[in-house]
């Protein structure tokens, strides 16, 4: 197990390296001028002050001696400043990186909720009116725009009732219960409407397909048949023998959907105003950050990354079958 | 619950004749009630109590106290020194002073008054020769009483370490740093010199501009090394700690603030304003209309949409100080590049447009035409295409087919032509909607002219740094002007040649006759020979429409019916909220 | 063919008289419509959907003169501003003037050009990836597999607008829109392709294992044929089904880079492009600004799931007959 650990480790090396050099790489050929943003768009930018400001900021160097000192201080925790705004990117991204982390873990188990029992039920009665309109309507509301449905959640209490969700985000460990209002209740408890439940309302349909399918998979496998052959009830030969080899494959590719919420968040952070890392990258590309992006994009990788892995081992604990070497 | 007025049953309502949205235009809060009282003839307007329901003239005594809140979009850093967005300098604006600021007053402001200056920390100045100025600093101001300042005096050495912190990290050093030879403290430390280079009739005017010489604490620069970290001046509030960029700042009230009222009570009369980050426009509709804002921009097309919501709320609306235009290729000066190097076919173009009917997009509600000056500068600065005024060249901006037809078959496009827009595809869409609305009908409005528009979208990071700061790739731009506050900036900055500085030359327009009239009326001291020639040369660039100005829709703000004290929202306060706006804002309300 | 296998010869030998193609074809369509009426709802749609893109202007027959569309994307009214639905405008205009339904209909056509587009190619580099990866595994394998994990773990928005930024080169003889297009489906495909091809590879696997391909390859079949004549039909099920349900998450993909501002510039309309401008920050003037682009949305993405779903049950061979 241990060598399992390390080797995945090890291949993180490859995929990190890998990702953020594709990114160097394409953001650079971006046709922006990002020493013209630096200057100030009425300046006019001679040669010398290009010059001063390339050099400044280390741009005049070449792109691998770039690359490498940019990777190696941001290793190191060191992520530079924003080329737009100056402030410092780490200090930015420790406060943003819980926000977005919890948004995401919540939308993940909002859209456990969700599909679980619509998957199941599904499976069971497959071809019947209860396996059709439930799925019907889960894979209705993933079909909805996300960024549609949170405006529509901002508009229409609004026009209809003069309400507002909470104007100001508020930290979790300041006041958890502040926080859960912005996330899951922001019209009161009894009201599930938040950016989180959105977002994991998106990822509802995918999570419900494929309990769906995996439970389709276990109902026909022989131990089931001998269960019903003993004579056990509905309920037990669901509960007790079905479900629980159906849902392992489900968690762990819920897991996997890591890299969609991060891009759902981009969206509603941007909607319902709640300052993660989504919002910050969002304005980052649009206003030609490349420090920031990079940084970003490093430090999503590296959260997905490390976040399989904590997967796959789940999955080899979940599961005795699977054994690594 | 209130159900909204569905949105067609609006137009069934009388459109508002534009008569009646210039009168919203140059008048507004209190002036609104001021001309319908006179008897103004409403035209078809119906019996809707308007529109803005008008603040009646403040009534009562200002109620010191309370916390006001507003929204900002974005928040880009706190240095307005460093700073090139107007969005820091709003920002700063709450804590920083200037020597001087813009006129404004609660109520009506005379266009003709528009973006004249008002003492701030200079309590008075004497002009004894062309390019002297000597001002008298207000003996009571200090720098708030809080590290690493403590309350300090401000003394005229502090104006002479900004002006050198200015003309050494502003990108915008030129603005004050082409006309100002040097700046001397007296020995007393009660007065500083402005010694000029030349006589520059402006110069007033350029020194209350939001873009230029705020007065940073030297102990801040010295303990930070910029202003990025907090913001620590002489302005009517404090940046409270409890701020955080990307959820909300928080002044609070400056105690020590130097003006009063004119009953002797202190300003300002809040106690706190908060600013809420808010991206979304309708996370800001909704949150205003449920009470947790005090105040918001409203965009023009949901005006009557927002009265049906919030009856009760204040609506100002004020000429949006954005210049909106064309401009062309460089090389169409530079190298005389075809089509819009002929002045025919760049006539034609202008001829082509149907302001009105842009604005009846952009801006439902009224609006005007800018001349190269925008029209939010006031009737005393720009020259309303329209007037009689503007002679000759008005017909250069009415909407004349068969004359722009004429003109390029003169020119020999008789076929017309295909020609590149570019645009920015961001930001501006979200921000300033009438500029997507206006881009979109563009396509369509130069058509029947035969000129043929292919659309060549850019985000706007890669906008801003390629297309606007130095010129389109080919064909032409549909671009908006940064905020400007001087006539001076206009043409110093859009005409004169680059080679002299003039950092928004998006053309690179090169005529020395422009250049020399320019210069010549900058050097004017006496203001009203200085306004008759800049009309001059008003007249004389719209014959040659070097760029080609588009619309000047209306802005609105609203207000809950409790904020008292508003000042007019036309002109100046534009973006320099914080001492032109908030000094003299009150809630009538119970805390 | 010098010999055939086997397994070939027995599957030749259980070949019998059936009806003629077109009943068959039928009969099956029948079949799946009455055992699966969410998926044959979902084909509806989906047809529904092609149809609008095909015709909403005689393209195909050379000719810009609007078909199914009642004006061209083009036109606009400067007097009908905002406008609710109406005889003229049975969707309403939009705050230029724009025929809604119009808008509409023609946004069909980039949700499926990009949609099918990046689909395919998704299909084709997952296909190849997946089976060449999982079929030969070694070294090749593991290095095709860390660049999966690299698209993987990659922020999706991060990529495409990035690419789409990067891929527009002004002054270029196509228009932006070609080539914001062809950024969003390389972009989008490739993404997608990362996702499928890890479930592809799996696939291979599993057929590997299995006895036939070993009596294929102890009879000395070459690893061509056996990918072409194995593993390939049982790998094939498999994106078939994966690509129908990602048709629906390539067009909600296309739709959210869209309201980002990321999408197909104007002035060619799709439905993400007319939610992200007046459609959603003019919501309160005009509500069907937002009902119609986002009911489409929603309807496209639907078609295609349920259609996919049905078509799980009814391929998956594994699935079959529970």
């Amino acid at each position: 197990m241990q060598r399992y650990i390390l080797r995945r480790l090890f291949l993180m090396v490859p995929t990190i390296v890998g990702g953020t050099f594709m990114l160097f790489m394409l953001i650079r050929a971006i046709p922006g001028d990002v020493i013209q943003q630096i200057a100030g768009e009425n300046a006019i930018v001679t040669p010398e002050v290009r010059a001063e400001i390339e050099s400044r900021l280390g741009l005049d160097e070449p792109w691998y001696t770039q690359y490498w000192k940019w990777l190696g201080d941001a290793i190191r925790g060191d992520f530079g400043e924003s080329l737009r705004t100056g402030v410092p990117i780490g200090e930015e991204m420790r406060n943003r990186l819980p926000v977005t982390l919890e948004l995401t873990s919540i939308a993940l188990v909002v859209s456990l909720i969700i599909a679980l029992p619509i998957g199941i039920l599904s499976a069971i009665r497959q071809d019947t009116w209860l396996d059709y309109v439930p799925r019907s309507i889960a894979i209705g509301a993933l079909a909805i725009p996300a960024f549609w449905l949170a405006t529509l959640v901002i508009v229409l209490p609004s026009v209809w009732w003069k309400l507002a969700p909470p104007i100001e985000y508020v930290d979790l460990w300041k006041d958890p219960w502040a926080n859960l209002k912005i996330m899951v209740f922001p019209y009161g408890r009894f009201v599930p409407v938040g950016p989180a439940v959105i977002l994991g309302i998106g990822l509802s349909g995918t999570v419900m397909r494929l309990t769906r399918a995996q439970m389709l998979e276990v109902l026909r496998q022989d131990y089931i048949r001998t269960a019903w052959s003993k004579g056990l009830r509905e309920r037990t030969v669901i509960i007790r023998h079905a479900l629980k080899n159906a849902l392992i494959p489900v968690v762990t590719v819920v897991g996997l959907q890591l890299p969609f919420l991060i891009g759902g968040a981009v969206i509603l952070e941007q909607i319902f105003n709640i300052p993660g890392m989504g919002r910050y990258l969002f304005l980052a590309i649009q206003g030609l950050d490349y420090t920031v992006v990079q940084s970003v994009v490093l430090v999503i990788i590296v959260t997905v990354i490390v976040s399989n892995l904590l997967i796959d081992l789940t999955y080899a604990y979940l599961d005795p079958r699977i054994r690594y070497g | 619950m209130t159900e909204p007025r569905s949105f067609w049953d609006r137009y069934a309502r009388a459109r508002m004749s534009r008569r009646r949205a210039l009168q919203l235009a140059a008048v507004s809060g209190g002036g609104l009630a001021f001309a319908a009282a006179c008897g103004e003839e409403e035209e078809e307007e119906g019996k809707t109590p308007t529109a803005a329901s008008p603040t009646a003239p403040a009534e009562g005594k200002p109620k010191p106290g309370g916390t006001y809140r507003g929204t900002v979009s974005l928040v880009l850093g706190y240095d307005p020194i460093k700073a090139t967005t107007f969005l820091t300098h709003a920002l700063a604006s709450y804590c920083y002073s200037r020597l001087l600021r813009y006129k404004t007053t609660q109520g009506e402001l005379p266009q003709s008054e528009w973006y004249s200056v008002a003492p701030e920390l200079a309590a008075s100045w004497e002009n004894p020769d062309d390019t002297t100025y000597i001002f008298t600093l207000n003996p009571d101001a200090k720098f708030h009483n809080v590290e690493p300042t403590m309350g300090r005096k401000v003394d005229a050495e502090d104006i002479v370490y900004a002006w050198n912190l200015y003309q050494s990290v502003s990108p915008n050093k030129n603005n004050l740093g082409s006309i100002v030879d040097s700046v001397q403290a007296s020995a007393d430390k009660t007065q500083v010199t402005f010694k000029l280079k030349q006589p520059f009739g402006l110069f007033l005017n350029r020194l209350a501009s939001f873009q230029d010489l705020w007065i940073l604490p030297k102990e801040l620069i010295e303990a930070d090394g910029d202003g990025e970290k907090r913001m620590v001046g002489s302005g009517p509030f404090m940046l409270d700690p409890s701020s955080k960029r990307d959820v909300k700042l928080v002044y609070k009230k400056n105690p020590d603030y130097f003006e009063k009222d004119e009953d002797g009570t202190p300003l300002p009369y809040l106690d706190a304003l908060e600013l809420a980050i808010i991206a979304d426009v309708n996370q800001a509709l909704t949150q205003f209309a449920a009470g947790n804002l005090d105040g918001i921009a409203v965009p023009p097309q949901l005006l009557q949409t927002f009265r049906d919501e919030n009856p009760k709320a204040t609506v100002n609306l004020a000429l949006r100080n954005v210049l909106s235009f064309i401009y062309f290729d460089p090389r169409t000066y530079t190298e005389g590049l075809p089509p819009f190097n002929d002045d025919r076919v760049r006539r034609a173009l202008s001829m082509t447009l149907d302001r009105d009917a842009l604005l009846s997009v952009a801006s439902p509600e009224g609006g005007e035409w800018p001349n190269i000056i925008n029209a939010g500068m006031g009737s005393a600065w720009w020259l309303d295409p329209r007037s009689a005024e503007m002679g000759e060249a008005a017909k250069n901006y009415e909407y004349n087919i068969e004359e722009a037809k004429a003109l390029l078959s003169s020119a020999g496009f008789a076929d017309g032509f295909d020609v590149n827009m570019h645009f920015s595809s961001s930001v501006y869409t979200t921000i300033v909607p009438y500029y997507d609305l206006v881009r979109q009908v563009l396509g369509s409005a130069l058509a029947p002219a035969g000129i043929k528009i292919t659309e060549v979208p850019a985000e706007y990071g890669v906008y801003i740094t390629t297309t606007f700061a130095k010129g389109p790739a080919d064909g032409f731009a549909f671009g908006l002007e940064s905020v400007f506050t001087d006539v001076g900036m206009y043409l110093a900055n859009m005409l004169k040649p680059r080679s002299a500085g003039a950092g928004r030359n998006h053309s690179e327009v090169d005529d020395a006759e422009l250049t020399a009239m320019i210069d010549d009326m900058l050097a004017q001291t006496d203001i009203e020979e200085l306004r008759k020639k800049n009309f001059e040369i008003q007249k004389y660039v719209s014959g040659k429409m070097y760029y080609v100005p588009v619309v000047t829709p209306l802005e609105a703000g609203a207000s809950q019916e409790w904020v008292k004290g508003e000042v007019n929202t036309s002109g100046p306060t534009t973006y320099a909220v914080g001492t032109e706006g908030a000094l003299t804002l009150w809630l009538d309300k119970q805390a | 063919m010098a010999t055939q296998t086997v397994a070939e010869q027995l599957a030749l030998e259980s070949y019998e008289v059936r009806p003629s193609l077109a009943g068959r074809t039928a009969r099956n369509v029948w079949r799946f419509a009455r055992k699966k009426p969410l998926g044959a709802f979902g084909a509806l749609i989906v047809l529904a959907l092609l149809f609008c893109a095909t015709f909403a202007d005689a393209r195909v027959f050379g000719s810009s003169e609007p078909l199914l569309a009642p004006q061209s994307y083009k036109q606009q009214t400067l007097t009908d501003l905002n406008e609710g639905p109406s005889r003229a405008h049975p969707f309403g205009t939009d705050s230029t003037g724009h025929d809604m339904l119009s808008q509409v209909i023609y946004g069909a056509r980039v949700s499926v050009i990009i949609g099918f587009s990046a689909v395919a190619i998704a299909a084709l580099l997952a296909g190849t990836v997946g089976i060449v990866s999982g079929y030969f595994g070694g070294w090749l394998d593991a290095l095709v597999q860390r660049a999966v994990d690299i698209l993987i773990a990659f922020p999706a928005i991060v990529l495409l607008a990035v690419l789409v930024s990067v891929f527009a080169p002004p002054g270029t003889e196509r228009g932006t829109e070609f080539w914001r297009a062809m950024a969003l489906i390389a972009g989008l495909g490739v993404l997608i392709a990362a996702g499928s091809s890890r479930v592809i590879r799996g696939a291979t696997i599993s057929v590997k294992q299995n006895q036939y391909v070993d009596a294929a390859r102890a009879i000395g079949a070459s690893d061509l044929r056996i990918l072409l004549r194995y593993i390939l039909p049982n790998v094939f099920a498999v994106i078939i089904i994966l690509s129908t349900v990602q048709l629906g998450a390539a067009i909600l993909a296309e739709a959210s880079i869209s309201f980002l501002g990321y999408g197909i510039p104007p002035p060619f309309p799709s439905w993400g492009g007319m939610l992200s401008r007046e459609g959603i920050a003019f919501m309160r003037v005009n509500p069907w600004l937002a009902v119609w682009p986002g009911m489409a949305i929603a309807l496209a993405v639907y078609g295609f799931n349920m259609f996919g779903d049905a078509l799980r049950d009814v391929l998956d061979p594994r699935l079959r007959g529970v």
